[in-house]
């Protein structure tokens, strides 16, 4: 048995490929390329494969951790070979990383992710957008509706809020970071942040279009930043 | 790849659709070219949702097949799904192909599959959407070429206003003869599509419709329709390919995202079948069979795994039981690809032909349900159809398999067949009680173990078809088949039992375009402005709407669905020739009505159905365990 952690991008041309599609994705890649992932026991057997977190539709991402457990060692270096010649474009393995075997789910362990958020504001001004997060971070409750199975919840998104700064402005392009809290005790998409800013009346425009890209995640804990591949 | 529509589609459109990987274009092995460099451009349009035509495998062999050419591309186009089009409108965004997201009105060509009469009206809304003139004579000569082609193309007459033509049969040879042709032509620097359309029309397999002109009875049935051209030939041959080894399959099939219909490799054992069912049109239109060798289909397949990654082959055909070396075949495959936990399907098998042993080969990997199609509930009536089953091979097939561990299985039947009477109804409820009662006796003598058995009862409604025995067949009314559900429904037992059973209405409507002649399409056109479309998904076809649009253009349509034809009467397809002669399909209706069976001229002599001798071709066995049909 072997363990080895990879890190993925996925860019714009599959951001649209959901989650499950993408296990799809990686089976048949797997299957092709021939790579000996190991299978669970049972009557339906599937591929270990885990995922450190699950990434929305329509993000992209360079921060995507998965880990796959094989029967027979394999170099990383090959084993990420493999997978790239395999990928369907728009998917590409950065890093490859042999783990040891037994360890706890990296999914359990995370509790933050960073976005960097790309929005168009026709006609807003960068001192404006500023100090409408100022004042959006300062409010204690941050309620919104989320539609769920059971019919509409009242959610607060504050406390899964930790940072929101303004990176920078190019026409009316502006890119923003987001730092989100994610776990447990609950997620939110950073389109669901900005909506709630709309929600507030923070925001004088709506925006055009918004584009989500993952680039971190890691274990917080206390003041002590723990990445993906120092959780074993 | 247009750049604008392509960012305006995934920034203002993607994030606000379900599942917007049906319009991606990306998918693996989706072929992507630069039109400068080619010469045709065509968009192979499917007139239904991604996930039903990406699981269509004519489709995917066109794909293949067209894009080898190095002048062409042949890039696809689905219908939108509802809340996609209602974003297209809101945006006015035209129909484009998923490749490189071309606007449909900038190709040279736009062919349509038919695959299904309640996909009409999509054809409609996709050229609405394209904004394209829908019928022919509004197009002008700088417009795409709108072709047509599939099953439903043998009565082209409903659709024939809106094409420029159809094609006929198999199209793997004759779509290369059409670019061909259509290439000389824009080379020629001509721009007049009358000019396309004569050489077009000399292709063989090649029906072009304006160059035909109906007349009418005063009863509404069509007198003759008159060829209005003089090079254009009276009657319209199918094109059928000889030898399925020599042509080019699908081997570096498009991988889809998404999870859709059928999301599995194909590998296709055989065209063709003979068994003769006389409901059945595929069975007459497909003929000769012509089985592919075992060697192609394992060398296929070990393409299309190294380029797929799919974790199970279907083995289709339209009786994949029925294939010679299916034992055989079966068995390497497994013993191949098993060990990647590839499985292996097989649908469509026969009660008669049913093996236990091939079954359980089959479902090694994964054990589902087994499907029968007894297709009526009494001999009497499988032998009207000359399905050849009998009561007897269903039931010792059931018990091998409860014996055998399966305990589910789905039963399907066809309800309004000619002749069928009250006892053909109780026949179904007795097989299915049948079952239960020898399932009840395993489970007492301790011959099996586990749950009861389950059973699925599915009942379609017969609709009458073209180029079949039953062509000139009265389709029960709604309310006698409605009737018949309902007793079904009663009678069937409620323990184990499901009972489903397609919408009357849509049988209905699928009845009159299936034998509609060319005065049909003004209800059509009407039906889609009055917002008719996806009609072959219950949850949107409107009754209500269709009934209004047949009144409307006054045009009735129980004519075309509920009335009895004779054998003089000129039909709408009389033109179009599918191989089998009328007066062959005359003898079996003849035959249904004094119960006398048709055996399958590959296991007993020809059976004179005038196929091959009519387009020269023959039926291929491999191992030869034929009798020569052409003798």
């Amino acid at each position: 048995m072997q363990r080895i952690r990879v890190r993925l991008s996925k860019d714009d041309r599959v951001r649209f490929v959901s989650h499950l599609d993408f296990l799809r994705v990686l089976t048949r890649v797997i299957r092709r390329a021939r790579l000996p992932v190991a299978l669970t026991q049972g009557f339906n057997p599937h591929l270990k494969i885990s995922f450190g977190s699950i990434l929305p539709v329509g993000a992209t991402s360079e921060v995507e951790y998965i880990d796959f457990e094989l029967k027979m060692s394999l170099e990383p270096e090959t084993f990420m070979a493999h997978l790239n010649k395999q990928l369907p474009p728009g998917f590409h393995v950065i890093e490859a990383r042999e783990m040891p075997v037994k360890i706890p789910s990296l999914q359990g362990k995370l509790n933050r992710i960073v976005y960097q958020v790309k929005l168009m504001l026709t006609g807003m001004e960068q001192e404006y957008l500023e100090d409408a997060i100022h004042s959006y971070l300062k409010k204690e409750v941050i309620s919104l509706t989320k539609k769920t199975k059971r019919g509409m919840k009242e959610i607060n998104i504050r406390p899964l809020i930790e940072d929101m700064t303004v990176i920078s402005q190019e026409n009316d392009v502006f890119t923003l970071e987001l730092v989100l809290v994610t776990g447990n005790t609950g997620n939110v998409r950073p389109e669901q942040v900005i909506e709630g800013m709309l929600k507030y009346e923070l925001l004088n425009v709506e925006p055009e279009w918004i584009r989500v890209h993952r680039i971190a995640l890691y274990l917080q804990e206390g003041s002590k930043v723990i990445t993906p591949w120092e959780i074993m | 790849m247009n750049k604008y529509l392509t960012r305006v589609i995934e920034d203002t459109i993607f994030p606000f659709v379900a599942k917007p990987t049906r319009y991606l274009g990306n998918e693996l092995n989706a072929i992507h070219k630069n039109h400068e460099d080619v010469d045709i451009t065509f968009a192979f349009a499917f007139p239904d949702v991604y996930e039903v035509g990406m699981s269509h495998l004519g489709s995917h062999i066109l794909y293949s097949t067209l894009n080898k050419r190095n002048d062409a591309v042949l890039e696809r186009v689905y219908t939108p799904w509802v809340d996609m089009e209602e974003k297209m409108r809101e945006l006015k965004i035209p129909l484009f192909s998923l490749e490189t997201k071309t606007p449909l009105d900038q190709f040279d060509m736009i062919g349509f599959t038919l695959q299904y009469e309640m996909s009409y009206s999509n054809i409609l809304n996709m050229l609405d959407l394209a904004g394209i003139p829908k019928w022919s004579r509004e197009r002008q000569d700088h417009m795409p070429l709108i072709i047509a082609g599939g099953p439903c193309a043998f009565n082209p007459e409903p659709l024939a206003d809106f094409f420029d033509l159809f094609v006929i049969g198999e199209g793997e040879e004759v779509m290369q003869e059409l670019f061909d042709c259509y290439k000389d032509w824009k080379q020629s620097k001509s721009t007049s599509k009358l000019d396309l359309l004569e050489s077009l029309a000399a292709i063989k397999g090649v029906y072009v419709p304006c160059f035909y002109k109906p007349s009418y009875n005063m009863d509404g049935t069509l007198k003759e329709l008159e060829a209005n051209a003089s090079n254009v030939s009276t009657m319209i041959q199918k094109r059928v390919v000889k030898d399925l080894n020599a042509v080019d399959y699908p081997t570096c099939p498009i991988v889809p995202y998404m999870d859709i219909v059928h999301d599995r490799m194909v590998l296709e054992l055989f065209r063709g079948c003979t068994r003769g069912c006389r409901f059945c049109q595929a069975g007459m239109i497909y003929r000769p069979i012509r089985e592919k060798s075992p060697q192609v289909l394992k060398e296929q397949a070990s393409k299309i795994f190294n380029n797929t990654g799919y974790d199970e082959i279907s083995l289709t055909s339209l009786s994949s039981s029925d294939y010679s070396q299916v034992g055989q075949l079966t068995k390497d495959l497994i013993d191949q690809y098993g060990e990647f936990g590839v499985g292996i399907s097989l649908p469509s098998q026969r009660v008669d032909a049913f093996s236990l042993d091939l079954a359980e080969e089959v479902q090694r990997v994964r054990k589902t349900g087994l499907t029968f199609a007894p297709e009526a509930g009494t001999q009497r009536l499988r032998d009207v159809i000359n399905k050849g089953v009998t009561e007897e091979d269903l039931l010792s097939a059931t018990e091998s398999a409860l014996k055998a561990g399966w305990s589910s299985f789905k039963l399907y039947f066809m309800i309004g067949l000619p002749t069928e009477a009250q006892e053909d109804l109780d026949g179904i409820v007795n097989l299915v009680e049948k079952i239960i009662k020898l399932d009840q006796g395993l489970l007492r003598e301790g011959k099996r173990k586990g749950k009861k058995v389950n059973i699925t009862v599915s009942t379609s409604s017969f609709v009458p078809k073209c180029d079949t025995p039953f062509q000139w067949e009265a389709q029960f009314s709604i309310d006698e088949l409605k009737e018949e559900q309902l007793y079904l429904k009663q009678h069937l037992p409620r323990k184990q039992v499901k009972y489903n059973y397609h919408d009357a209405e849509l049988s209905f409507v699928e009845a009159v375009f299936a034998r509609g002649d060319r005065k049909v399409s003004q209800a059509l056109y009407h039906a889609w402005e009055l917002g008719c479309k996806f009609d072959g998904w219950t949850d949107y076809f409107q009754y209500d709407k269709w009934m209004q649009a047949f009144k409307e253009v006054n045009l009735d349509p129980y004519f075309y669905a509920n009335r009895q034809r004779e054998y003089d009467e000129v039909l709408p397809w009389d033109h179009i020739l599918c191989g089998v002669s009328k007066q062959y399909l005359w003898k079996e209706r003849e035959k249904a009505y004094k119960i006398q069976l048709t055996p399958d001229c590959r296991f007993e002599q020809c059976i004179g159905c005038g196929l091959c001798n009519t387009l020269d071709v023959e039926m291929k066995i491999i191992g030869g365990e034929h009798s020569d049909a052409t003798d």
